[in-house]
């Protein structure tokens, strides 16, 4: 015999039917009422972080994935002077990632009457190769472009935020993301990271902006509920070379142990900003970090001489003219 | 539970879509145990019915189509 029908979870402000059960916060909400939670969330972490005031201009590194749109979204809708900046990575894999990407981006921007500024550097055409042709190129990565396209965008979201006098570089990294990679630096005892991970990070050196990531309370998940109550599209297939990796391993993992006690991941991260900021983990190790000038870019760098960017791309141009005439990204998986 | 991608579904079956899958299930199950169902766990799902987020407890109905979207992501 079929069971009855339960009774649809209820929003608790409303009555409403909920979108969304967040267990760990005990709270079900409906549409309207879960846009209006986010929001209010948001604007509570960038005031009690002090990311940003309305008088300051932040740049939204959006990728064209749920998260960084979701970001964008929030910061223009809670009145923040935000715009975006879109790295093009040239990768392929069989599904246009990159092409792809950007077209979600422009269709967000149309959707809000195209009265946004969006910075587009095309890595391809402004340093001479793709990420994955650079990546083949360089010592660097030559099986996973993945350590090369992170110096890549770290590189060009503060030469942007520097050209055009950004105070703050804002990311959509939500507490997953900060999760699995809390998890994966504390299975090494890696204390350089540990050190510095966090909603915050201050300017190493004069001239960069300030970075910051106000989703950092937010379950994937909920990123992902917002963006479709709030009918913004996104790139759903993943950068190919993501495939695999250990972030996503690490992420599995934490949600087991979500699933068992709901929480989990919002309290082990909370409590790694705490025991550091209140209770001085980690802190001796802050003050020994020495940072130089890279003379060839002016970007900090942890050793003398060239930073890893300026050194790596330059052995890319070297190469370039012996690069075989492939399809842009290719060699993806 | 059956993998459908052979024959079409009764009319008063439940059609659940995963990515490039497609499953039947029966009616009268809720959200969660569809998820289950297939092999998947709710912590990192969300299901949309007619394009609109639904809850775990909620109970399917005959015809139903539930698509479910997994939410890890990585790089
Ligand atoms: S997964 Fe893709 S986008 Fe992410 S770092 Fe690797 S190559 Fe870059
Ligand atoms: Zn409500
Ligand atoms: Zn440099």
């Amino acid at each position: 015999m079929p069971k009855r029908p339960r009774r649809p979870l209820r929003c608790r402000h409303c009555d409403q039917k909920a979108v969304i059960n967040m267990r760990q916060h005990k709270l079900a909400l409906c549409g309207p009422h879960f846009v209006e939670w986010v929001h209010k969330q948001t604007e509570r972490s960038i005031k009690k972080w002090r990311m940003f005031t309305r008088d300051e201009r932040v740049l939204v590194a959006v990728s064209g994935g749920k998260d960084s749109l979701a970001l964008w979204d929030i910061l223009l809708e809670l009145g923040y002077q935000a715009d975006g900046l879109y790295i093009g990575l040239g990768i392929d894999g069989g599904v246009h990632y990159s092409d792809q990407s950007h077209e979600y981006i422009r269709q967000f921007i149309a959707q809000r009457g195209g009265d946004l500024t969006l910075h587009v550097v095309d890595v391809a055409e402004v340093y001479g190769a793709s990420i994955p042709q650079a990546a083949q190129l360089s010592r660097r990565g030559r099986a996973k472009p993945c350590s090369l396209c992170g110096l890549t965008k770290r590189h060009i979201m503060n030469r942007i935020a520097r050209e055009h006098g950004y105070h703050v570089l804002a990311t959509g990294h939500n507490l997953d993301d900060e999760v699995a990679v809390l998890f994966g630096n504390t299975l090494q005892w890696a204390v350089g990271y540990l050190t510095r991970q966090g909603p915050l990070l201050p300017p190493s050196h004069p001239g960069l902006a300030r970075k910051v990531k106000p989703l950092f309370r937010f379950y994937e998940r909920e990123m992902a509920a917002y963006a479709i109550v709030r009918g913004i599209e996104y790139v759903y297939d993943e950068c190919p070379f993501a495939e695999g990796a250990t972030s996503i391993r690490h992420k599995e993992l934490l949600n087991q142990l979500e699933a068992q006690s709901p929480g989990a991941k919002l309290h082990f991260y909370l409590n790694f900003l705490r025991a550091r900021e209140e209770h001085g983990l980690f802190q001796t190790v802050q003050e020994q970090i020495e940072l130089h000038t890279c003379p060839t870019c002016g970007q900090p760098t942890t050793n003398e001489g060239q930073c890893a960017f300026c050194r790596t791309w330059e052995r890319v141009q070297e190469r370039v003219g012996a690069l075989p005439h492939t399809p842009q990204g290719a060699n993806a998986p | 539970m059956t993998d459908n991608n052979t024959s079409p579904p009764p009319d008063n079956a439940v059609t659940v879509i995963y990515r490039k899958q497609t499953f039947t299930v029966r009616p009268g199950i809720t959200v969660e145990e569809a998820i289950r169902a297939c092999g998947l766990d709710p912590v990192a799902i969300l299901a949309t019915r007619d394009g609109k987020l639904v809850t775990e407890e909620v109970t399917l109905r005959p015809g139903d189509t539930l698509k479910l979207l997994a939410t890890i992501s990585g790089g």
